[in-house]
């Protein structure tokens, strides 16, 4: 009988407590985080948004927020730190984050990590622990947004399911630098000899390595993501709107035709994307030779631009409703939609590779939607989920939500239990 | 904090050094000033004879005394097998083994265009050169397996693979006494990466 209940509340992560030094325009904090929901209301600029971004920060080791990181640290103090406990999988658990200042530079100097107590010398080390899944109203740019949106969408998830993938990701980084570096060194030369050709190819292959790998990643998570994403969007619009996804290999862009992608034209889609669906056939090797291909074909205008033109840095997911771009044609109210079939689709896919359902950090975006979409959204989790909800009211949040929630008021980076009975 | 000038010059040059912070060069200058007159005399001397005397090998650029080095004239090491390393440090560490009885190359660094080093800024075409003129029947790549070290291991293996030698690359995989349960999974896809039969 323990045992069974034991094994119930196993189903969710679930945070325990959460300290903060010096993040933001947090001071000193500790702050206990119940199970089920737990409700941040204040006024806006008070720190409910900080405080979930920091749980983040302890689960990933970076910010979705911060342009750099040194933003993180509180005005005029020379280090923050971040620290979580939480249970995962029937254990205790604890993430530790701290980022310092360095002397007279806006860049950050050291930078500490713990899990569990153990030191690690990369933030690499947090990913996969605190698992965590964010909907902020900023979510909206998955939709409306740049590609680096979606691709840093994408790559986060791929992240939080297999965190050995950060090798990848700054594998490939370091690749593409290391590349325009050498296009720009032979634009400037002016002229392309035998010896710079090889090294070329050389950049070449690894891009390809890399780049393939990381291709093949997104597409494979699309493929997941898709079938919760569809039935979720279909059900928001009464059954009336087909999601579909397409991979785009931006670096086709504007081709009316590719000259021999063997790849390519075995597709019905078109040029320059492929439905994920349809991609998904492809083993790394191919998706690496198309690379290539592409690679070689945009050789000049790589050399002329000093850029590489060419991967997965510059890609894109298409998102389309019915056969229409999401992006250009839905309407708001079909694009708010699309952003929670994602979230959804998104949170599912964590929980089965989990085998629990991660902390759920809804930012401001509950009073943004109407009934049935909030009760959707609650169908849509787990009842063991863990959620922390900030808000700056209360008013129009269905029931369900405040059933047993805890609730704090932020207000100048502090927190404070509020009693029930005055809300 | 107030140094005399020449106690805050000699802790400005020791903070040069690569993984000195203020705090270190800082205990080293003070343990200088602690020494007699003669030791520091030594150690000043050591270190400008250090300067003057070593440099690299012709041949193989390692560092050494003597051109060519030590190993290169050593009667009984293998001619016909070469190993090439990015560092004089890496040859320090496989020497340290007493398992290779071959000879070496030092590339002197890895291809990295944002360091400015490409194929000329490297010893690579004294080792086709070698290679090309020697008798040699393998060469052991024994190279970092970073993004720059994997660069320079295709670039080699596209020169040198023409010139009809073995061209093999050393195994990187869990260290000895390691527990595969616990080895990182880049490790462990190297690892798998360079099996071989038992
Ligand atoms: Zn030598």
């Amino acid at each position: 009988m323990l045992e069974v209940e034991q094994r119930l509340k196993a189903n969710a992560i679930e945070i325990k407590l959460v300290r903060l030094r010096n993040f933001r325009n947090y001071g000193a904090a500790a702050v206990p985080v119940g199970a089920g929901k737990t409700i941040l209301i204040g006024e806006n600029a008070q720190g409910k948004s900080n405080f979930l971004e920091a749980i983040e920060v302890a689960g990933s080791g970076r910010s979705r927020r911060a342009a750099q990181d040194a933003d993180l640290i509180a005005w005029g103090e020379k280090q923050m730190s971040v620290e979580v406990s939480f249970r995962r999988l029937g254990e205790d658990e604890q993430v530790f984050f701290a980022i310092s200042r360095q002397p007279g530079a806006s860049r950050v100097g050291g930078r500490q990590v713990k899990v569990n107590g153990v030191s690690h010398s990369s933030a690499r080390a947090l990913i996969g622990h605190l698992v965590t899944v964010g909907f902020a109203s900023q979510d909206l740019n998955l939709i409306r947004g740049g590609p680096a949106y979606r691709r840093e969408w994408m790559d986060g998830i791929i992240l939080r399911l297999r965190p050995s993938f950060h090798d990848v990701l700054s594998s490939y980084a370091k690749v593409v630098v290391q590349r325009n570096r050498l296009l720009k060194t032979l634009y400037e030369k002016g002229r392309v000899a035998v010896a710079d050709q090889d090294q070329l190819l050389v950049w070449d292959r690894q891009l390809a390595r890399f780049g393939s790998q990381i291709v093949k990643a997104r597409v494979r998570l699309l493929t997941e993501l898709l079938p919760g994403a569809r039935e979720f969007q279909s059900h928001l619009s009464g059954q009336k709107e087909r999601l579909e996804a397409d991979y785009v290999f931006r670096s086709l862009e504007g081709r009316e035709e590719s000259e021999d992608g063997q790849l390519l034209v075995a597709e019905p889609t078109g040029r320059d994307c492929l439905a994920a669906e349809s991609l998904s056939r492809y083993q790394e090797e191919e998706i690496a030779g198309l690379l290539s291909r592409m690679l070689k074909e945009r050789r000049g205008e790589e050399i002329a631009r000093r850029q590489t033109l060419v991967g997965p840095h510059r890609d894109d997911v298409s998102l389309r409703l019915n056969g229409v771009s999401a992006v250009t044609f839905a309407s708001q109210g079909q694009q708010r939609s699309l952003v929670l079939a994602l979230k959804v689709a998104e949170l599912r896919r964590l929980t089965a590779a989990a085998g629990e359902s991660p902390v759920l950090l809804l930012d401001d975006v509950l009073a943004e939607l109407d009934c049935g979409r909030q009760r959707l959204l609650m169908s849509a989790f787990s009842p063991q989920a863990q959620t922390i909800i900030t808000t700056t009211h209360l008013a129009g949040f269905e029931p369900e939500w405040l059933e047993d929630a805890t609730i704090y008021s932020v207000a100048r980076g502090e927190v404070e239990a509020v009693d029930r009975g005055r809300v | 904090m107030y140094f005399t000038r020449p106690l805050a010059k000699l802790i400005e040059e020791f903070q040069k050094f690569p993984g000195v912070g203020p705090k270190s060069a800082q205990r080293m200058a003070f343990h200088v000033l602690s020494l007699t007159p003669e030791s520091v005399r030594e150690l000043a001397g050591a270190i400008v004879e250090a300067k003057e005397k070593v440099r690299h090998c012709s041949h193989c650029f390692n560092l050494s005394a003597q051109d060519p080095c030590e190993i290169c004239v050593n009667e009984k090491r293998d001619r016909h097998v070469i190993c090439v390393v990015a560092e004089p440090r890496d040859l320090i560490a496989l020497e340290r083994t007493r398992e290779f009885r071959g000879v070496y190359h030092v590339l002197t660094g890895l291809i990295s265009p944002l360091e400015g080093k490409g194929p000329d800024q490297l010893s690579i075409r004294e080792l086709v050169n070698r290679v090309g003129a020697e008798q040699v029947s393998e060469v052991i790549l024994a190279i970092n397996p970073t993004v720059e070290g994997d660069a320079t291991v295709l670039y080699l293996n596209h020169l040198l693979k023409p010139l009809g030698v073995k061209v093999t690359r050393i195994a990187f995989g869990l260290p000895v006494g390691g527990d595969l349960e616990y080895a990182d999974d880049v490790t462990l896809a190297r690892a798998m990466e360079g099996r071989r039969e038992v």
